[in-house]
């Protein structure tokens, strides 16, 4: 189990970071999804792991949604000024590069814009595309994940590859 | 664009997106990676379900709950149902078997008789 989540936690951060655009947030989200996944099923076959530890994280992400949702009405209702987390956020996106010292411009400049336009994706979309190209899980796998059909799986990650090819157009030589 | 040259354009995509997206996971800062580091030793930490808890022992348990219902429900009925037949035949073969009630068959006072005390036995368990 210790050896699945090292190896799973960058990514399973990255992929709820992606979804909620705020760091702790995310790392929040791996740390109930980590917990869920010991507690109940860690006598489960080794296989079966990594469907149910993203179909977790899936929900904690809309979870998440869910009361942001009612935080931003609150906020409406109350005229709360928005200002500081939208600053938060731009702060956040902007340090991402940082941490790629080694890379080539045009290499910083894709993952800036791929960021961005994952991060534009509607959140099924944006997982599935995610839990197939970079966990490399089947189709099988992440309709059990995502908790929908496979045909499902099959369109939302089209129209996401459709949608990123658009976005990153201006990179593809 | 050709279906081939439009497969291999999304190929060279996916792999450059893959890539990008390794990188990333590669180079979290060093913050990110000790409290990952912490949560993943708290998770560890956590108490487990014991396996006898698993889904899978459920159906057999179940299974034989079910049974031993069924064998309450159906065991009184299966010792109280010959219990009335089997007292009539017994005491018939009692009247049949000894010589002097053997007079009593040959007697047409007896058959009313008997038909009176079955009618007697309906009227009771009519009511």
């Amino acid at each position: 189990m210790e050896l699945f989540l090292a190896e799973i936690e960058p990514r399973a951060f990255r992929m709820a970071q992606f979804a909620t655009g705020n760091r702790d947030d995310a790392l929040d989200i791996v740390q109930d999804a980590m917990i869920k996944l010991v507690q109940k099923y860690s006598a489960h076959e080794e296989s079966s792991w990594k469907p149910l530890f993203y179909s977790i994280l899936e929900s904690r992400i809309m979870d998440w949604h869910r009361r942001q949702q009612v935080r931003n009405r609150f906020r409406s209702w109350l005229h709360l000024d928005a200002d500081d987390e939208i600053d938060d956020a731009l702060e956040q996106h902007a340090a991402e590069p940082s941490y790629m010292p080694d890379f080539k411009l045009q290499d910083v400049q894709f993952a800036h814009s791929l960021n961005q336009a994952l991060s534009d994706l509607p959140f099924r979309q944006q997982q599935v595309f995610l839990l197939r190209i970079w966990e490399g899980m089947d189709i099988s796998d992440t309709a059990k994940a995502m908790q929908c059909s496979e045909s499902s799986v099959k369109t939302h990650y089209a129209r996401a590859l459709e949608k990123l090819r658009g976005a990153l157009k201006e990179h593809q030589s | 664009m050709t279906h081939q040259q439009q497969t291999q354009e999304h190929q060279i995509l996916e792999e450059r997106i893959k890539h990008s997206l390794d990188t990333s996971a590669q180079h979290l800062d060093a913050n990110t990676k000790r409290r990952l580091q912490e949560i993943r030793r708290q998770a560890l930490n956590q108490p487990r379900n014991a396996s006898w808890f698993k889904t899978s022992y459920w159906a057999p348990a179940g299974l034989a709950l079910c049974s031993l219902f069924v064998v309450m429900l159906t065991l009184p009925y299966l010792h109280k149902a010959p219990t009335a037949p089997v007292a009539d035949q017994t005491a018939m073969l009692e009247l049949m078997s000894n010589p002097d009630d053997l007079d009593a068959l040959s007697d047409p006072g007896f058959y009313v008789w008997m038909d009176e005390v079955e009618k007697e036995k309906d009227a009771a368990n009519a009511a």
